[in-house]
């Protein structure tokens, strides 16, 4: 051991080196104590790529069995005060190792802990913030499992949409759980369209074959759609075709309460008694009774279409709600949420229903279509760039142009082919 | 006592009630302790905190965050998610019993206070929306105010008394519209414009290009 610290103190300056030279070096079978003897002798600052790998050697095999207290305070302190330019050599090992700390607190049944070093690790990781790192999807999962929702959100609401396995190690499975997770964080502080759109990353990855990851995900997607919007509008265009496929085999509890989400109360109760053990089993029964409970603000919303003024009680009567006194309390909730414009007339015991007083001519609304725009803006820089860099990619231009080439060929064969044809036909 | 308590009372007396909860949550998350919601943490008002920073959805996760053994001591505590539980649901009736039916700590009693104004406020204004006429009674009960209480509150939102209904009337009213800084806005404009030059411009060499390439 005493070697592989001398090389590392005298390397440091040469990185490359250094971690080839380590790499050789079979350092999961040294010992515990020998580990921890070497980490003590190195300066997690001044030499955080050596530090680094034996650091991911002390946390054990990849999925310990029992929690190592010691283990999670060396990572944690290393997380923290590590030098980013020299773990990014050595990425595999670092998210490797972030995921060992993981491991530990959650058999120390304290996931909590581990929510600001992931969270400051992968900010040391990933060189720019819209950068999905394979630690993304661990910091969702830790935030959903201590119920710290928000903490999550400093680093989700920044819009990470950037792949780049090469700058972050970063595999296929990492970027289903990122969406999935990501989706749960947001379904628990009810901002659902983001949600939505979270499971949409897991739905609509490239794939040929389907991930289990993929199907829970798509399961959530139906039900928060339904609170959403009320109704479950398929999937996009875009989605790969395994995924459709398997998600009507294999979801079917869910697109039979999709389905008679839209028919009578009766119909989804039905539909509810039926499958409540498999949402139970998924998880998803809390969901379900959301969007159940979102149904009778659907059946108000629903009535606005049709009447201008509508007495408290016919509404009560209409929704199937108990009296007009809960008819008026569900409208004002209502009011309160943004979901219906009306107005109460006590006296008279009347709804006037409103159009959207939102006249989209203040300034509050040029702002907000203001920020669109710069954001599609941004979006179409990004595209750009990403054209740019496809149109510039030897593998690409090899496989496209070699197709065009063979298109071109077989057109002018068809067509050769063609006229000699017609000629027969008609020139016997 | 665990967390920094000295940055909280200052919180709380300089009125920086926002504050509260952001306060607390980075303080949990930094605590190294395996049980750091223990009956010293300000469990109460870091709740009240979230309901203050109208985070409904966090202070329920606070809630479930914390111990059942914490939960069963601390009747402070209960009171505190009895007032969630109200505004979560959207009672407004009961929200005011649930503010007032609990003797409060002299802490939590200055959130409380600064919540009560909050809620208030706010249910003047949904009245205000949601109604064209109300009774004196529903109103008071709503608000959570008495008869006299009620006067000055009718008053400021300019509800004028029917004599023969003896029923609010309720004007509607016109937002006011906030200003816009025109030289920002004119030079967002140009920005805009060449953005859409410059795609345009991209646009068509990509289509000259294929033309070049159909061409060639």
């Amino acid at each position: 051991m005493d070697g592989v610290v001398n090389a590392i103190k005298s390397l440091s300056k040469d990185l490359g080196q250094l971690y080839a030279q380590l790499q050789n070096n079979v350092l999961s079978q040294q010992s515990g104590p020998s580990l921890t003897h070497a980490l003590a002798a190195l300066d997690p600052v001044q030499h955080s790529l050596g530090y680094l790998m034996l650091l991911e050697a002390r946390g054990g095999p990849a999925s310990p069995s029992h929690p190592d207290a010691a283990f999670v305070k060396l990572a944690a302190d290393f997380i923290r005060d590590c030098d980013e330019s020299q773990i990014r050599v050595a990425k595999e090992q670092f998210v490797s190792m972030c995921r060992k700390l993981k491991d530990h607190l959650l058999l120390l049944e304290s996931p909590r802990r581990a929510v600001l070093p992931l969270r400051t690790a992968l900010g040391k990781l990933a060189e720019s913030t819209t950068l999905v790192t394979p630690l993304h999807a661990d910091l969702c999962q830790v935030c959903v499992l201590s119920k710290c929702y928000s903490a999550a959100l400093p680093v989700l609401d920044l819009e990470v949409d950037d792949v780049d396995p090469k700058k972050t190690a970063m595999t296929a499975k990492d970027f289903l759980l990122f969406g999935y997770y990501g989706g749960l964080v947001y379904t628990g502080l009810r901002d659902y369209s983001k949600a939505l759109n979270m499971f949409l990353y897991t739905l609509t990855a490239p794939t040929m074959v389907v991930n289990a990851i993929t199907m829970a995900a798509y399961k959530k997607f139906v039900l928060v759609s339904l609170i959403h919007a009320g109704s479950f509008k398929g999937l996009p265009k875009y989605t790969p075709a395994a995924v459709t496929r398997s998600a009507k085999a294999e979801c079917l509890p869910y697109q039979d309460l999709e389905k008679a989400y839209s028919k009578t109360d009766e119909d989804l109760r039905k539909a509810v008694n039926t499958h409540s053990q498999a949402f139970q089993e998924d998880g998803n029964a809390g969901l379900v009774k959301l969007a159940l409970s979102a149904r009778t603000m659907r059946a108000i919303q629903k009535l606005t279409q049709t009447y201008l003024t509508l007495s408290l009680a016919d509404i009560a009567a209409q929704v199937g709600l108990g009296s007009a006194a809960e008819a008026e309390q569900h409208i004002l909730q209502m009011i309160d949420g943004g979901q219906v414009f009306a107005r109460i007339d006590e006296a008279a015991g009347m709804v006037r229903f409103l159009e959207d007083p939102e006249r989209y001519d203040t300034a509050n609304v040029v702002q907000r279509i203001d920020a669109q725009i710069q954001q599609s803006i941004a979006i179409s820089g990004r595209l750009t760039g990403i054209n740019q860099r496809i149109s510039c990619d030897k593998v690409y231009l090899n496989k496209v142009g070699g197709k065009d080439r063979h298109n071109r060929m077989e057109d002018f064969s068809d067509l050769g082919t063609g006229a000699e044809q017609m000629a027969y036909q008609f020139n016997p | 006592m665990s967390f920094s308590s000295s940055q909280l009372h200052s919180a709380i007396d300089e009125g920086r009630f926002e504050d509260i909860a952001p306060q607390l949550d980075e303080e949990e998350l930094q605590s190294s302790n395996p049980m750091v919601l223990t009956p010293d943490w300000p469990i109460a008002v870091h709740l009240l905190g979230h309901i203050y920073n109208g985070r409904l959805e966090d202070a329920r996760f606070l809630w479930k965050r914390v111990p059942e053994a914490v939960k069963e001591q601390n009747p402070e505590l209960a009171a505190a998610f009895r007032l969630l539980q109200m505004t979560w649901n959207k009672d407004y009736q009961a929200i005011w019993p649930a503010l007032g039916g609990h003797a409060w700590s002299p802490e939590a009693a200055k959130v409380i206070a600064a919540l009560h104004t909050k809620l208030r406020a706010h249910s003047l204004q949904l009245l205000s929306r949601s109604y064209s006429t109300i009774s004196p009674a529903k109103a008071a009960v709503l608000l959570g105010a008495s008869e006299t209480e009620l006067q000055p509150l009718a008053e400021q939102e300019g509800w004028k008394l029917d004599p023969t209904t003896k029923m609010f009337k309720v004007e509607e009213r016109v937002v006011e519209d906030a200003d816009y800084a025109d030289l920002q806005h004119l030079e967002r404009l140009s920005q805009y414009m060449v953005h859409l030059e410059t795609d345009a411009i991209y646009v068509r060499q990509g289509s000259l290009n294929c033309r070049n390439q159909q061409q060639g």
